[in-house]
């Protein structure tokens, strides 16, 4: 069996509401794949498709080819992570990962492996209502390895980490898909991915709006924009628009140039005798790649002026690009 | 400095963000309906299939209104899930927060439930007596064998309708009480129901101690409560009908108590 | 990037293949792990056994003191009523005995001229019976006014013949004929066209015999007020269920008289002379036949005959004597607050998980779902039957010994040991009813997701049914123990009850309409029905 996930026309609707619009996607082994969108764009519900816990109105997902409900001992073919609180608080993390492991025919030495792997050995034994969401993710994580799957999804597996968890989940999920696994793993905040993810599939409103690597992500998002600092700003707006290039504020002493090539601009603001200190091609974030693609697809937008102006979606890049 | 309030939550806001707490959650309209549903049509089923003069000797109004003895079950749910919903979901943390005087808060849980109970209790006990007004008549009892039909113009009658909606909000309260006591919705259900309708099982098994039969009779909530609806042969009901009302006021007012208490108590 | 020299990931846990009990053994060790359950079934246990054994304790069996004197005791060493109006011979070796029924009257004997009363199971008939003592082994051909001619041997077989009354007009024909050990009865609607009803095999009967006519009317039970007459007839209501039960049902003696004619005897009569007499308890003494209930005095019988025609009156039954109470059955209702127990057990073992979202877990590692709720509904119900047996084996020898001590007769309210049929039945009863009842428990948390609303709508299945059952009228009420779920309560009868004839059969007396094994059918019925309803939602709803 193919270690992959095949997604195709996707469609379900909840009442008046359009979950999913044709959510087409194929997640390869050996990468991890970040599955980005605003919320409600369609994440949870499409993993919920893939592991047969909703059933779509139109289109199919498929595990290595075949359907989930078809498989004899799914652990085995797809872990999965959908919502760490999803636990009896009253059970301790072993004999939650216990049930688990019996359902699939594993014994407990297999539940003691996982637990080792995930980091948890000296909570196992504790009832896990009293975990922190952070371990929550871990014994979440445990039992997505329990049938040592070819295929694993985690749905925000960085909610609730602290820094130090951050870190490892990221070397954590490089290192399944380098044992050949394909990993899918979801997220609001393309930062968390930035260097985790191989392949990005960027969804919006129950659509993929972009199916590629990062690396092209990136390189399309980027342009032929050129970022520029200057101590005289209004005289050099003044003279780049006038041959003809369009030009946006971005900070108190930096532009952003588009429409002419670097040396066409030094070239200009040196003829026309306005001072700059800094000329570059201008690289683009991966915040801001996703920005621009889903500045459209947002469902739930602050109503501009009610936040602060440094929240605002075209504001934040400047603070990541920092 | 907030300019929207000057002073502290009030009963009368707390109140208020009760009556939108319950009014937005879509199990209350079902479990009414299903209290005024079961009330009405399993009176007006118990009075369909009686008939004069096989059973001339019936108290028609008690038996018009039969369907309570179900339809408290859903009374008991709604007071129940009032208290131990917010336990089950985390919101009771939410709730405390707002309202931070707890004893206040209860307060005005009892006192929102207590009126939706209440108003649906009349409903159901107007259906059930309407529905009896209508079908005794048909099954023989007449005037002919000394029924009149079921009016609330009726001294006795209208103290068994009313009483029967007293009822229902006593159970209510004694619900919530327990609930709020027990925070585990399956636990206060269980116990609650068991209160409710084992009691009156073992009080009329007839072969315990007739003593220890009294006493159940007397004591138990829901064959003390229901006395009201009697209206014939009062004299030799175990209990009568205010004083039977009267214990379990008793039964809901020490619950509250005790949920109170432990409210207070407790780290929500 | 080098994803084309990537080797696709196989996982190393390839497990075996067959999956149902991977499944089984999943939800167990889901049970098993949650201690608050593990401390309900053992509450369940526990609590069924204390509160039988508290019931036992206050059972008061003392105002029922040497109330039975009327008890005979038959062949198969129960209790039985053997007083009837007996015209007899003796009949030596094998013969048979046919008469004509040509009327049968049933009377209130309380005034001069008697008014007429219903008598359902009133007997006018031939009979065949070892000797004259009370409780010897008997057969019978009889008519009777409301259920036809019945053949009856040895008081607790009953076997139906000819429909109908009895009239001039429509005579019936019986008769009895004797081989050896065995007795075959006959009947006829005019004497030449003869219908074989069934015989009796009654072993060790004397080779001489009492043989004879007999009539005999049982005691009614009247609730109080309701007895009405006019214009020479009486009627009486349905014998009250009121909740709390003030108004004492009145026991009401009743008379029937019977004329036969054609009577014939064959064989090697011994005796010739027609004899009449009356067979068990004396007429004219009143005696307590139960708790609380004052009996009436017998009515004397009587005996005419005038050319071929007899006429006999008599008072009495000849049937299993059931007591109006049954001590064992009805404390046994202290297995309610185990079963409440177990539903809110049955109930919370799927409601919990959909409480926080586990559901999900769980049917993304058993993406069968109806396999899911078979394996939940299996592990529920065995460890919910574990707990049931062994509360109710616990509590069934102690709650006997203190009934015993309370002062329930032991000729009239036998004793059932855990070896016994009954008190087997009694046992496996009390725990097939708890773990069918978490069963449906399950289905119902499974379909309404809400564990308050799933023990609430149990309950008021399973056990609401009995408290109408016992404030209902008995007609509406036995509708309402058929239907239910409650019927299944009839598991837990510690008194037999027949249906040849009327007797007080109450929720409360722990008598049900339907037999005992056929209420737990329709309980079953209930459960597979709610079991099939979850399976396909859950099949139908996204988790």
């Amino acid at each position: 069996m193919e270690a992959t996930i095949e997604v195709s026309g996707l469609r379900k609707r909840f009442g008046p509401t359009v979950a999913l619009d044709g959510m087409t996607f194929s997640v390869q082994p050996g990468q991890v794949t970040g599955f980005v969108g605003p919320n409600g764009a369609g994440k949870s519900t499409t993993m919920r498709v893939i592991l047969g816990l909703d059933a779509p109105d139109d289109g199919s997902a498929l595990i290595g080819g075949q359907r989930y409900q078809s498989l004899r001992h799914p652990l085995s073919h797809v872990g999965s992570l959908l919502d760490a609180a999803a636990l009896q608080p009253s059970r301790t993390a072993r004999n939650h990962l216990l049930w688990l492991a019996h359902s699939q025919g594993l014994t407990a030495r297999r539940v003691d492996a996982v637990i080792e792997q995930a980091g948890l050995e000296k909570a196992a034994r504790r009832k896990a209502g009293g975990y922190s969401l952070g371990m929550r993710q871990r014994l979440g994580i445990a039992a997505a390895l329990l049938g040592d799957p070819p295929v694993l999804m985690f749905d925000e597996p960085f909610n609730g980490m602290d820094p130090e968890g951050i870190v490892w989940m990221r070397g954590f999920l490089r290192s399944l898909a380098g044992e050949g696994r394909a990993v899918l793993v979801s997220s609001h905040l393309m930062a968390e991915l930035q260097d985790s993810a191989d392949h990005l599939v960027v969804v919006g409103r129950g659509q993929v709006i972009a199916d590629t690597t990062v690396a092209e992500l990136i390189t399309a998002a980027s342009g032929d924009r050129v970022s520029l600092r200057t101590t005289a700003r209004p005289d050099a707006m003044t003279a780049l628009a006038d041959a003809g290039a369009t030009i946006a504020a971005t900070g108190r002493d930096t532009l952003t140039v588009s429409g002419l090539p670097a040396e066409r601009i030094v070239a200009v603001l040196s003829g026309s005798g306005v001072p700059f200190s800094e000329v570059s091609a201008h690289r683009a974030t991966l915040e801001e790649a996703y920005m621009e693609l889903t500045r459209d697809a947002v469902e739930f937008r602050a109503v501009p002026g009610a936040t602060a102006a440094g929240s605002s979606p075209r504001g934040s890049s400047e603070e990541v690009a920092k | 400095m907030n300019a929207l309030r000057a002073e502290g939550t009030t009963l009368r806001e707390a109140l208020h963000a009760e009556w939108t707490k319950l009014r937005t959650v879509p199990s209350t309209g079902w479990l009414l309906l299903t209290l005024i549903a079961l009330t009405v049509g399993a009176g007006a089923l118990a009075t369909a299939v009686v008939k004069c003069p096989a059973s001339c000797g019936e108290d028609t109004t008690k038996l018009s209104l039969t369907g309570i003895l179900l339809g408290q079950a859903a009374v008991a749910v709604l007071a129940v899930l009032v208290m131990s919903g917010e336990y089950s979901n985390g919101m009771i943390r939410v709730t405390l927060t707002a309202v931070p005087r707890r004893v206040t808060a209860l307060a005005a849980k009892a006192i929102i439930l207590t009126g939706v109970v209440l108003a649906a209790g009349a409903v159901s006990v107007l259906g059930s007596v309407l529905a009896g007004r209508f079908i005794l008549p048909g099954n023989g009892f007449t005037k002919a064998h000394g029924f009149l039909a079921l009016s609330l113009g009726d001294g006795p009658t209208l103290r068994a309708a009313a009483g029967s909606v007293l009822y229902l909000a006593l159970i209510a309260l004694l619900s919530l009480g327990l609930a709020t006591a027990l925070r585990d919705s399956g636990a206060s259900i269980a116990v609650m129901l068991g209160l409710l309708y084992i009691v009156p099982v073992l009080s009329d098994l007839g072969t315990l101690d007739p003593v220890w039969e009294h006493r159940l009779q007397r004591y138990g909530p829901m064959p003390a409560g229901l006395a009201i609806q009697a209206t014939r042969n009062l004299r030799k009901l175990p209990i009568g009908p205010w004083p039977g009302l009267g214990v379990l006021a008793a039964w809901a007012a020490a619950a509250l108590l005790a949920g109170g208490l432990l409210l207070r108590l407790r780290d929500a | 990037m080098s994803t084309g020299t990537i080797t696709p990931y196989r996982s190393g846990q390839e497990p075996g293949r067959d999956d149902f009990p991977h499944l089984l053994r999943a939800e167990w060790t889901k049970f098993r792990t949650v201690r608050g359950w593990l401390i309900s079934l053992v509450a369940a246990a526990l609590l069924t056994a204390l509160a039988v054994v508290a019931l036992a304790g206050v059972s008061n069996g003392s105002q029922n003191a040497g109330a039975h004197p009327a008890v005979a005791i038959g062949p198969g060493g129960e209790a039985v009523t053997d007083d009837f109006y007996f015209v007899h011979q003796p009949l030596a070796g094998n013969g048979s005995i046919t008469v004509r029924v040509t009327s049968l009257h049933t009377e209130l004997p309380l005034t001069t001229p008697a008014p007429h009363i219903a008598v359902p199971w009133a007997k006018a008939g031939i009979i065949i019976k070892a000797s004259t003592r009370p409780g010897s082994a008997y057969a019978a051909v009889m008519a009777t006014p409301a259920h036809g001619v019945r053949m009856q041997y040895d008081y607790t077989h009953d076997t139906a013949g000819l429909p109908g009354s009895v009239s001039a007009a429509s005579p019936r024909w019986l008769r009895l004929t004797r081989s050896g050990d065995t007795i075959t009865g006959y009947d006829s609607a005019d004497g030449k066209h003869w219908a074989k009803i069934g015989t009796a095999s009654l072993a060790g009967l004397p080779p001489t015999v009492q043989a004879g006519l007999l009539v005999t009317s049982p005691t009614l039970l009247v609730p109080n007020n309701t007895l009405s007459c006019r214009g020479g007839f009486c009627s009486a209501g349905t014998p009250a269920q009121t909740f709390a039960r003030n108004s004492s049902d009145a026991p009401v003696a009743t008379r029937a008289t019977a004329a036969f004619d054609h009577v014939s005897l064959q064989g090697q009569q011994t005796g010739g002379a027609w004899r009449g007499g009356q067979i068990g308890f004396p007429t004219g003494v009143a005696f307590i036949c139960g708790p609380g209930h004052s009996c009436p005095r017998t009515p004397a019988g009587s005996f005419k005959k005038s050319g071929g025609t007899f006429t006999l009156a008599g008072s009495g039954d000849i049937a299993p004597y059931v007591t109006v109470a049954d001590p064992l059955g009805t404390v046994l209702k202290g297995s309610l607050v185990g079963l409440l127990t177990v539903i809110a057990l049955g109930a919370l073992f799927i409601t919990a998980e959909y409480r926080r979202g586990l559901i999900r877990t769980t049917f993304a590692a058993s993406p069968r779902r109806g396999r899911v709720l078979a394996a939940k509904a299996i592990v529920i119900g065995s460890v919910t039957f574990a707990a049931g047996l062994a509360g109710a084996a616990v509590a069934l020898p102690i709650a006997e010994r203190k009934l015993r001590s309370g002062g329930w007769a032991s000729s009239v309210y036998p004793v059932w040991s855990l070896t016994s049929s009954r008190g087997l039945q009694i046992v496996v009863g009390t725990a097939g009813l708890l773990a069918v009842a978490a069963i449906l428990a399950l289905s119902a948390g499974a379909v309404l997701r809400r564990s308050a609303g799933a023990i609430a709508a149990v309950v008021v299945l399973l056990i609401v049914p009995l408290i109408l059952g016992a404030v209902l009228p008995q007609g509406p009420a036995d509708w309402v123990l058929r239907l239910t779920p409650a019927a299944a309560f009839g598991l837990q009868q510690g008194t037999p009850h027949y249906s040849q004839m009327t007797s007080v059969c109450q929720p409360i007396n722990s008598c049900f309409p339907l037999a005992p094994w056929e209420g737990f059918g329709v309980l079953c019925v209930w459960a597979a029905a709610a079991l099939g309803i979850a399976v396909f939602l859950l099949r139908r709803r996204d988790a």
